[in-house]
């Protein structure tokens, strides 16, 4: 038996029934539990009709359990939602079968898969009944000069195109962009590889000024294109500025603070110890800390400190503080600079006014600047 | 490997039906075979296992089913079994097999 169902029914005169369904059916381990109520086992084949059967005898059905590999296939292929995606599956299947729905480029190295591929899909029908690839092969030979050996082949879904490229020299693959400077400064060195410089030794030049334009002249006067490649060095330099006064009010801290915690929960605050300092000129720092782990109830610490803040006068002269300053302004002109290795020359210089000072510190930084 | 499993499956197969064709016999043909008045054995067969389980063919139908009793109409009578725990193992359209502990078979 592949299948097999048990019926628990209700109702009464239960030997009369039996002996009837037993004239068409087996039936098997039947168990009177009470009075009214009989459990009986049958083929799953046949439960249907037997389950009809009692129905018309007027019997109460209490329980039906399916059981065995015929019933566990027809409780999935009953189900109208799992036929109807097998269909739709099966119809899906038959109606994108005939589609190319993958290309595949195979020996391509200058050329592009996507020009080849789009090239293909504008010229050629995705049905695989329409399109024959040798005239792909031709279409393709004859499109683009740089292929010299073209094979297609309908693998499936999938049209897979071979192709073997001609030696073309690299001259022709260039950007031909010309080459910009990307600094502020002197060109103290030029190495032309290829291409028509721009600016000679000693020029001032700005960033994103052309240096090399990408063509040449030849014997005849022709501009000729060529990738322009060249090594140019340049003086860059980085200048930085600061102003000493000899008198100034500076706001120091006093030494005095106080500490307020606050115990806060999504930001609002449930417990605190204290109140802001009566303090008139104060700066404050504020840390958080999390008193619990679990995001449930995320408990945070608020702790503020105030420090208490008083405003001093300091008469200092710049002779005293000359070297601070000039190493300030050389700090400053340093966080510009690339490298410490570049650096060919600094210096600085100083400008006099009334009660101020000012630090202009430079720094000349040698850079090489090439078409990458 | 599974081919050869299904293979010999099937030949196994087919010598036990030959065997079932050629050889095959009715145990109650077989105790019927020197009784004198064979006519009248024709009615019902009923064969009892150690009083575990009723076999009983040429049943004319089921008339009580209950754990204790179970009774069913032959040709020319009725069978009474008594017993605990009874229930049908198997009912078809003349074959009945009751299980349970038999205390009582008897014929009115």
């Amino acid at each position: 038996m592949f299948g097999k169902t048990i019926f628990k029914i209700k109702g009464l005169n239960i030997e009369k029934n039996l002996n009837i369904l037993s004239k068409d059916y087996a039936i098997y381990d039947i168990e009177r539990k009470e009075k009214n109520i009989t459990t009986f086992t049958v083929d799953f084949r046949y439960h249907k009709k037997i389950k009809k059967a009692l129905l018309k005898f007027g019997y109460e059905i209490v329980e039906e359990k399916n059981q065995g590999f015929l019933a566990y296939f027809s409780k999935i292929f009953g189900n109208f939602g799992v036929i109807f995606a097998f269909l739709l599956a099966i119809v899906l299947y038959f109606v994108q079968s005939p589609y190319i729905w993958q290309y595949e480029i195979l020996g391509e190295e200058n050329l592009s898969k996507t020009e080849i591929v789009d090239f293909v899909k504008e010229n050629f029908s995705s049905n695989k009944n329409n399109i024959d690839p040798s005239d792909i092969e031709n279409a393709l030979y004859s499109n683009f000069e740089e292929i010299s050996f073209v094979s297609c082949i309908i693998k499936g879904q999938t049209l897979i195109i071979n192709i073997k490229e001609k030696l073309m020299p690299e001259e022709i693959y260039g950007d031909f962009k010309p080459i910009y400077s990307l600094y502020d400064g002197k060109v103290t060195e030029i190495n032309i590889i290829s291409g028509t410089a721009e600016v000679s030794v000693g020029d001032y030049v700005q960033k994103g000024d052309i240096l090399v334009r990408p063509y040449y002249l030849d014997s005849s006067g022709n501009m000729q294109q060529v990738e322009a490649d060249a090594e140019i060095k340049l003086e860059v330099y980085h200048t930085a500025e600061i102003t000493h006064f000899d008198t100034r009010i500076e706001v120091q801290r006093t030494g005095n603070y106080e500490i307020l915690d606050e115990v806060q929960l999504f930001g609002l605050t449930i417990y605190s110890n204290g109140e802001n300092p009566n303090y008139s000129n104060f700066e404050s720092v504020v840390e958080y800390e999390n008193l619990t782990d679990n995001n449930i109830l995320p408990f945070k610490l608020k702790r503020t400190t105030f420090y208490e803040l008083q405003e001093v006068t300091i008469n200092e002269t710049f002779e005293e503080v000359s070297e601070k300053i000039i190493a300030q302004a050389r700090e400053k002109t340093l966080e510009n600079c690339g490298s410490y290795d570049t650096i060919v020359d600094e210096f600085y210089t100083l400008k006099h006014f009334t009660e101020a000072t000012t630090v202009s510190y430079v720094i000349v930084e040698e850079r090489i600047q090439t078409n990458n | 490997m599974l081919f050869y499993f299904i293979y010999y499956k099937i030949l196994l197969f087919l010598i036990v039906y030959t065997y079932i064709i050629f050889e095959m016999f009715n145990f109650f043909d077989e105790v019927k075979n020197n009784v004198k008045e064979l006519n009248k054995l024709e009615n019902f067969n009923i064969i009892n296992l150690s009083n575990k389980v009723i076999y009983a063919e040429g049943h004319k139908g089921l008339v009580t089913l209950s754990k204790e009793l179970v009774s069913f109409k032959v040709k020319g009578g009725r069978i009474v079994i008594e017993g605990n725990n009874l229930f049908l193992i198997e009912l078809t359209e003349n074959t009945i097999k009751i299980s349970g502990n038999i205390k009582k078979v008897e014929s009115f």
